[in-house]
């Protein structure tokens, strides 16, 4: 398991990477935290995996949150930023010395998606399946692509 | 999805899930995330002493889409578990609900802890 190390991995951290000493960090913090991966208490909590993509019309964002009932995910657009808020629970509640293997992570989450373009944030619809959610976020009149006619 | 195992080429990218097993005096309570699997895509098959679980977790496509930010997708999830006798293999029970898999491996029932009642010796 220790060789995940050396193999690419699909998941980049988190959207907002701001500044380089950041990134610095997060990269020591990743280094500090791989090796007591499997031993519960030390592993970070839960975070989502975010997909973000794009339509003429719709910013649409996908989340894996698995183990989550819909109704405990809190979805609000904050100043053109997405944020996807919950906690993810244990189903069993054991005391500890029960636990063969740990591997899953657990606790709420708070996760800030960036939107490029503005959204009409009255219409957006999220669904939530097989611990997938979809959110469909519209682009805002002003945003949408147009394609413009250029007269001879 | 976690832990990328290999990556086969032109196949999907292969992953171990995130696993947390638990054991109970019944048995053993197995939770695995597998975000994005539907039960049609799960198959979990018991030959002798190994438990192996696949899956597939397949998005549709969508028209005229650009990607703006990526941290999954597409993926196959397999991992397997040897298995010892203690566990009741005629009774192992999986449930599938919002991307957890969650499996419990009944003790069978010689392997269960037993209270010995102490009869008192009649002289």
């Amino acid at each position: 398991m220790m060789l995940e190390k050396w193999l690419p991995s699909t998941r980049s951290k988190s959207v907002a990477r701001n500044t380089p000493r950041e990134e610095m960090l997060d990269f020591f913090e990743d280094m500090w935290d791989r090796p007591f991966r499997g031993y519960g208490d030390f592993s970070k909590g839960f975070t989502p995996s975010v997909e973000v993509s794009e339509k003429d019309d719709e910013v649409i964002v996908k989340a894996e949150m698995p183990g989550l009932e819909p109704s405990e995910i809190d979805l609000s657009v904050e100043n053109n930023n997405l944020v996807l808020r919950g906690e993810k629970k244990r189903e069993h509640k054991e005391e500890k010395e029960n636990f063969v293997h740990m591997e899953c992570s657990y606790g709420s989450f708070e996760r800030v998606v960036p939107l490029r373009v503005e959204v009409d944030r009255d219409n957006v619809a999220a669904s939530y399946k097989n611990g997938v959610l979809v959110v469909r976020l519209p682009k805002s009149e002003l945003n949408r692509s147009r394609k413009i006619a250029i007269e001879s | 999805m976690s832990g990328e195992v290999k990556k086969n080429s032109g196949s999907l990218p292969r992953f171990s899930p995130n696993t947390d097993i638990i054991e109970k005096e019944d048995g053993f309570h197995i939770y695995m995330d597998m975000p994005g699997v539907q039960k049609e895509d799960l198959v979990i098959d018991l030959k002798e002493n190994d438990l192996a679980i696949s899956a597939r977790a397949v998005y549709p496509r969508m028209e005229k889409v650009s990607n703006v930010h990526l941290e999954f997708g597409d993926c196959e999830y397999s991992r397997s578990f040897t298995i010892s006798d203690v566990v009741d293999r005629e009774n192992i029970k999986a449930t599938l609900k919002n991307g957890v898999l969650e499996m419990f491996l009944p003790k069978a029932a010689k392997a269960k802890p037993r209270k010995i009642e102490i009869e008192v010796a009649q002289d």
